[in-house]
This record gives C-alpha cells, sequence and structure tokens, in this order.
C-alpha cells in the first residue's frame, strides 16, 4: 500500500471531472487510447495506450487507432472493444450530456467502429491538438459501456469502472480514497497492493505527515510546507515548472485600461521578482511571457516590460493619467493570493496608481469573475491548461469565451491566429502561427503575468521511479518500493 | 414521567426553529454550490440542468417548504457533492466526533477533580495558587494552538503518536492512540474550569454543619473527604459536565481540522467550502439535536441526584 496525501475528489465521470481531486483519482483508475507520463502534449510524449499504434491521415482529417487485445475493465465488465472507445466520447459530445469538455470534441465528426479493435476518427478540419491535449487529458478515459448502463449516471460516479492499473474501491468524504492493484492490467500489476489518498486540507499538516512516514508522496504548493521540507534527508523535492500561472488581467474595453499605454505601465511597475521572493521565497518564478516556458512553442523573443517605475510615470503621463487614478483588483482570499495583491498595491502606489483590494473566499470570487465582471477593474487568476498552447489561448482570448467564460480582457483581435493554430496540421507552420500570436499578445498586454507556478512533489526516499509531471496528479503506477 | 414528557415536547419547535434558520443562513452566504462543482470551466447549460436536478432553480419559499417538509417525515436530504443521504454522510464521520468528545470529556473530568480537590485542600497556600494559575492559562489557551503544540511534540518530535488521521477501525489500537493528542488538546480547556468547578464546590461544602458532625463522629479525613464531601460538592460538577459535553462536541470542529481527523468539523468545513446546502443544514441540526439531548439529559440527571429540583 502507498499512501498519498491529495484533495478531496467529487465525481469521477471523465465527462464532469472538475477538480484536482478527481483527476487525481482518474489518473489511477482509468486509461485512454494513449498517454502522456510527463503531463506534456507534444507529439514525442504521447505514447501507445489502449491503442497499441495508429495512423493520421495526411490531411489530419482521419485518425486510425488499433486497439490492444485483451485489455480488460476491472471488476469483470469485460473487454475494451472499440465500442466502448465510441461510447466514452459520443457521451462527451452530446449535447443533451452538456459535458465540460463538450467543447474540446467540437472538432469531431464521426465516430465509426470497424471491427472490436478498430476504430476511426472522422474530423470536420484538421485537429493537431487532438493526440495530445484531447485524448491524454481527462476527457480521452474510456469508460465501460455496460458498467454505465447498468449503473446508470449517478451511481457510475461513484463507483466508476476503468481499465487503469488501480481499481476505485472507496470514497470516504473528507477523509480518504482507497484504490487496489489491478493484478490483469495490460502492462502489468503495479508495485503496490494498493494506494491510499488521505485528504489533507492543510498542506502543513501534509508536510509533517510526510517528516513522520504517515505520507510517502505529496504534490505541495505553499512556501511553508516546502520550506518544512527542503533539507530533510528521507525526503526528496522534485520540483519543475508546471503549465499553471498567476496573472490579472485588465479589461481593455473600459477606461483606464482601454489604453494600451496604461497596460503597459502597469506591467512596468510590477516587479515580478520581488513577488516571487516575497510572497513565494522564491519557490515559484518570476513570469515575464504570458504564455510559461513549459507550453510548446513557447518564445522570448518577444517585447518585455522589465521592472521600472519611471518609464511607467511617462506612459501613464503621455496617456493623461500623470496623476494616477484608482483600481480595483477581484481575487480570491487565499494566502498567496492575498499576498501578490497587497504587494501590488504596494508597488503601484508608487506610479500614482491606487488600488482596491476585493479579495472573496473562492466560491464567491469564482460567482463574481463569471457573473459580475465589469463590477472590478482588473480579475486575478490562477490558471493553466496543458503543453499544447490550443486550450489556453482558445479559454482566455477567444471571442466566444467573454464573460461569464475565461476571457476576463474581452481581448477580441487573437480568434483568426487562435483559430489558425487550432487547425494547421503542418508542425513548422502551425509553431510559427503561435509564435506570431505571443508577439501580439505581448504588444497588445490584455493581462500581465506574475508567478509561474512551480510543481513541487515530495517523495520519501523509500519510493523510487518518481518523475514529476508539469501537471498536479502524478501516475503511481511507475513506481516502487525501494529494495 | 410528566415531566420528562414535557421538556421532550419543547424540544421540537426549538429544533424546527434552528433547522429553519440554518437554511436561511446558508442560502445568505454569497456562493453557489454549481459554481463549486464546476471548478473554473463554466458551462453554462450544464450549470442550469444541475441547478434544476438539485431544485436549486425554485423560489426560496419552494424551497423551504419542501425542505421543512420532508424534514418532518424525516428525510434530512442528499449531499450536493456526494449525492449521498446527508444522514449517511454524517453517519460515516459521527463516531470520530462522539470518540473524540467522549474522550476529551471523560480526560477533562479525569484531571478536574483530583486537580480541584488538591486546590481546595490546600486553599490559599502556594499550591493552590499554582495549580489556579495554571487552570486559568489553560482556559486561555485556544485549542487548535494547543493541537498544534502538541503536534510539535509529541508526533514530529518523538513520534509517539500519528499525526494525521483517526486510526484503522480493523485496529483499534491505532483508534485509540490516534485520540490521544486530539483528546488532549480539546479536554485542557474543560478541565481548566472544571477544576475550578470543584475547588469552589469543596470549599462551599467544607464549613457545612454535616462535615463537622462527620469529622465529630471519629470519621477518617478520607471518608470525610469521598464519602460526604464531595458527594454533595460534585452535583453543580454534574451540570457542568453536560454542558461542556456540548462544547466539546463543538470544539470538535477546529481540533479536527488541526489533526485532520475525519468528523463533524471536517465535514461542515468543507461543506461550507462547497456551499454543500443539504450538508451544512444537516450538520448543524446534529449539532442542535446534539446539544439539546445534553442539556436534557443533564436535566434529568440533576434531578435524579437532588430530588428538591424534580419536585420544585
Amino acid at each position: 500500500m502507498i499512501r498519498l496525501a491529495t484533495q478531496d475528489m467529487q465525481e469521477l465521470d471523465p465527462a464532469f471531472m472538475g477538480v484536482v481531486g478527481s483527476w487525481w483519482v482518474g489518473h489511477q483508475i482509468y486509461s485512454g487510447l494513449v498517454r502522456s507520463d510527463s503531463g506534456r502534449s507534444g507529439p514525442e510524449d504521447v505514447h501507445p495506450d489502449l491503442a497499441e499504434r495508429w495512423d493520421v491521415s495526411d490531411d489530419g482529417l482521419t485518425y486510425t487507432f488499433y486497439l490492444r487485445q485483451g485489455a480488460q475493465f476491472h471488476k469483470g465488465y469485460g473487454e475494451v472493444t472499440a465500442n466502448d472507445v465510441k461510447f466514452s466520447y459520443e457521451r462527451i459530445m452530446d449535447p443533451e450530456v452538456a459535458s465540460n469538455y463538450a467543447g474540446l470534441f467540437e472538432p469531431i465528426d464521426e465516430i465509426e467502429v470497424v471491427d472490436d479493435y478498430t476504430v476511426v476518427f472522422h474530423m470536420k478540419r484538421p485537429y493537431p491538438a487532438f493526440l495530445g491535449s484531447v485524448l491524454t487529458y481527462r476527457p480521452g478515459y474510456i469508460i465501460s459501456q455496460k458498467a454505465f448502463e447498468e449503473k446508470g449516471q449517478e451511481a457510475f460516479a461513484l463507483d466508476p469502472i476503468g481499465s487503469g492499473p488501480f481499481v476505485f474501491e472507496s470514497w470516504t468524504p473528507n477523509t480518504e480514497v482507497v484504490l487496489s492493484a489491478n493484478d490483469d492490467y495490460y502492462f502489468g500489476p503495479p508495485a503496490f497492493s494498493g494506494v491510499r489518498m488521505r485528504v489533507i486540507q492543510d498542506e502543513s499538516a501534509v508536510a509533517i505527515g510526510i517528516e513522520n512516514g504517515e505520507i510517502m508522496a505529496a504534490n505541495l504548493t505553499t512556501p511553508e510546507a516546502l520550506g518544512v521540507l527542503e533539507n530533510n534527508p528521507d525526503v526528496t523535492l522534485h520540483c519543475v515548472g508546471s503549465i499553471a500561472a498567476r496573472y490579472i488581467w485588465l479589461n481593455m474595453k473600459a477606461t483606464p485600461t482601454d489604453d494600451v499605454r496604461v497596460r503597459r505601465a502597469l506591467w512596468h511597475a510590477t516587479s515580478t521578482e520581488l513577488l516571487s521572493e516575497g510572497v513565494f521565497d522564491g519557490w515559484h518564478q518570476p513570469l515575464d511571457t504570458i504564455l510559461p516556458p513549459s507550453v510548446w512553442s513557447h518564445t522570448d523573443d518577444v517585447t518585455k516590460y522589465e521592472y521600472d517605475p519611471e518609464k511607467a510615470r511617462e506612459l501613464l503621463a503621455e496617456a493623461g493619467y500623470a496623476d494616477g487614478f484608482d483600481i480595483s483588483i477581484l481575487y480570491s482570499q487565499r494566502p498567496q493570493d492575498n499576498g501578490i495583491a497587497i504587494a501590488l498595491q504596494d508597488m503601484w502606489s508608487e506610479i500614482g496608481v491606487n488600488v482596491e483590494l476585493i479579495g472573496l473566499d473562492h466560491p464567491v470570487y469564482t460567482e463574481e469573475r463569471q457573473q459580475n465582471r465589469d463590477a472590478y477593474d482588473i480579475i486575478m487568476t490562477h490558471f493553466g491548461r496543458d503543453t499544447d498552447p490550443n486550450n489556453f489561448v482558445q479559454e482566455v482570448f477567444h471571442t466566444s469565451q467573454f464573460p461569464p467564460g475565461s476571457n476576463a480582457s474581452y481581448y477580441d483581435e487573437l480568434d483568426d491566429l487562435i483559430e489558425a493554430g487550432a487547425s494547421e496540421p503542418d508542425l513548422e507552420a502551425r509553431e510559427a502561427i503561435y509564435v506570431e500570436l505571443q508577439k501580439k499578445i505581448q504588444e497588445d498586454v490584455p493581462g500581465i503575468p506574475l508567478v509561474h507556478t512551480t510543481a513541487c512533489y515530495a517523495v520519501r526516499n523509500e519510493i523510487a521511479g518518481f518523475e514529476p509531471p508539469v501537471h498536479t496528479g502524478f501516475a503511481v503506477y511507475p513506481l516502487s518500493f525501494k529494495e | 414521567m410528566r415531566y420528562v414528557l414535557g421538556r421532550l415536547g419543547s424540544t421540537i419547535p426549538t429544533l424546527l426553529l434552528i433547522a429553519l434558520a440554518s437554511f436561511v443562513l446558508v442560502r445568505v452566504i454569497p456562493g453557489d454550490p454549481v459554481h463549486v462543482m464546476f471548478g473554473d470551466i463554466p458551462n453554462p447549460e450544464a450549470a442550469q440542468q444541475m441547478r434544476e436536478r438539485l431544485g436549486l432553480d425554485k423560489p426560496l419559499i419552494v424551497q423551504a417548504q419542501i425542505y421543512l417538509r420532508d424534514l418532518i417525515k424525516g428525510e434530512i436530504g442528499v449531499s450536493i457533492r456526494t449525492r449521498r443521504p446527508v444522514l449517511a454522510e454524517i453517519g460515516t464521520v459521527f463516531p470520530y466526533t462522539l470518540a473524540l468528545a467522549v474522550a476529551a470529556s471523560i480526560l477533562s473530568v479525569l484531571i478536574a477533580v483530583p486537580v480541584g480537590v488538591y486546590a481546595a485542600l490546600r486553599r490559599g497556600r502556594f499550591g493552590d495558587m499554582l495549580t489556579m494559575a495554571l487552570a486559568v492559562l489553560g482556559r486561555a489557551m485556544p485549542n487548535f494552538w494547543l493541537g498544534i503544540l502538541l503536534l510539535l511534540v509529541f508526533s514530529l518530535g518523538l513520534g509517539w503518536f500519528p499525526a494525521i488521521g483517526s486510526g484503522d477501525w480493523s485496529d483499534p489500537g491505532s483508534v485509540l492512540q490516534a485520540l490521544v493528542l486530539p483528546a488532549i488538546a480539546l479536554a485542557v480547556a474543560e478541565a481548566a474550569f472544571l477544576a475550578r468547578i470543584t475547588r469552589s464546590g469543596l470549599l462551599d461544602v467544607l464549613p457545612e454543619d454535616y462535615i463537622l458532625t462527620a469529622r465529630a463522629k471519629g470519621l477518617g479525613r478520607s471518608a470525610v473527604l469521598y464519602g460526604h464531601a464531595l458527594r454533595n460538592a460534585l452535583i453543580p460538577l454534574v451540570t457542568v459536565v453536560g454542558l461542556s459535553f456540548g462544547r466539546l462536541v463543538t470544539g470538535a470542529v477546529v481540533v479536527e481540522v488541526v489533526f485532520s481527523r475525519p468528523g463533524l468539523g471536517t465535514l461542515l468545513v468543507s461543506a461550507i467550502d462547497n456551499r454543500d446546502y443539504a450538508l451544512i443544514q444537516g450538520a448543524i441540526l446534529v449539532f442542535a439535536v446534539l446539544l439539546v439531548v445534553t442539556n436534557l439529559l443533564t436535566d434529568f440527571a440533576y434531578g435524579f441526584i437532588d430530588p428538591r429540583i424534580r419536585r420544585g
């Protein structure tokens, strides 16, 4: 048994899983056609899983997957077949189901079952992100059609049947999730008899649990918890730049942030070094581009705005705000976001910008951000998708995502580039599109990147085989106890 | 008997009022359970469907009627987050909270009575002043702070007790072991309070005539103390212990979070974080029932010990 600490799960229906705790459990119990162990979604990161191999037609419109034979669903629900694949994805595409992930499957025209082990996806248009950032991602999990129809949606969500290395056994809300080893797993039985995922809300408590051995591995984000474990000889901290970062989004449709000079001035007045050191003890890195370096096609060859209050004042004067102005920031009342907001208030006061801090309890913040965006000038978010840039730019910058969606800047000049990048099958041409897109965002400043989140995993030294993935939650299967 | 029935009958309107108040209060807190469920991927159609399924699209007054009607039938609803009956959710964690509160209650009496007796017998002397000063300190110390202190010393430093969780029911030893630190954290403040009550109760009784009589009969010092003085001095303690049990159950909310123990407290905190209306209402109702029941039992026990109360 390996003991981990996680956040609590909710439901495990791949069409709806919306919280970190569910994703982490899903990662152990489900498998998809393809997988990415590192969490990266580039072409070299995608490996066979239930599909042994696949072909993509030259025009990028047809994907043919050849399934391995003999892969079994848990608890006697039989072999994984092409029909289960079709069923799993058509459910997410079905408007009646209203899945959170329906948008990711929109470019699929039809799913065709050729035989039990061959399934073909016909696309409406080329969709280069399909393999790396849809099929390896959470909605890519294959569920047992038989089990789903037998149990019904509600029961299935809490008693799911997948074909991954671990079998779901039980969930005690606020307490723990227990998984057992799937000894029939097609890559061979796991090294552990099971997984016990303890729900612990406070990261400092997690750190104590790791120190005294009650917890063997966990994802940690707070500098306090990381500081506790930093010098512990029994524990190794694996840290890697994640795909997430903290941002502030500026309203491009309302004064004074509708003026690009004001937006650039605010960026010049922001010391991300200071945020990194002051709020995160240097654990999370300063970020000076909107797309973090872990995202494919990331470029540093863009306009940058170094910390320079003098220049910020000049820009403000040029824009007619020599005496500054009042501005409000909406953020989630979590300790670190709070620290950032206070630091911004302090830094911007130097250029005469008077910040009103509006920190709200997380659920209230989410609701306000979505339903009442215009009541605030600036919105702070902690955001990240996968390492393919498509989902990120689509969600944050496409005009279809104006509030209540995630385009909190009301940025409306990027749709063409976003759509071009989403459907360009040629790798080099696609990269060129995203480079152009990054240059444009950096000129227009719809928002300001603040701190790049470092994904840190504390792992006790009796556990071998750990490689840190770029997003929250790791696969337990590759791990083992050291000899 | 009529007294017992009368008291029981009067609790029902109290509980209904509490249920209604909690219904209103959870809906006054801003934040929407459906937003919490879907995280940062909004899908307006899915959110609307979910709201309809949960009955949250109905006017508040209709929701309140449905809630109270179901409540009278004995149904307290289904958790929004887990889709399981609220009673089942509470049932899985309640034994942990009860165990913690009972352990802390026993522990606080075991500490308080000897300390209180010791202080009373040394009234005005150094031992009395020292123990009563310690009692003030114990009473003033917040239980979460004491909990963290205990964790650092006995769990992290010495490794005697686990820092997380509540042990495994299949291994009763581990359950007891996991209970020790949280029970101490919870018990200390109550023990300090009860010690003061014991001390003053005993001091009230010691100058009484019947104590003098007992002494004059030639009874030994300990026979007087335990056979006559303490028995009478403990009457006020019974009431206070009953009331303090209610405080311990609610105090467990904080201590459970510090020790990452499952229980009503952690359940309530996460239910509030998730705006799980049905679960919040259910947990508050359970707290209310517990307080009402302990108060009732205390009254009955008091009446049993001191017959004047029943008749009066």
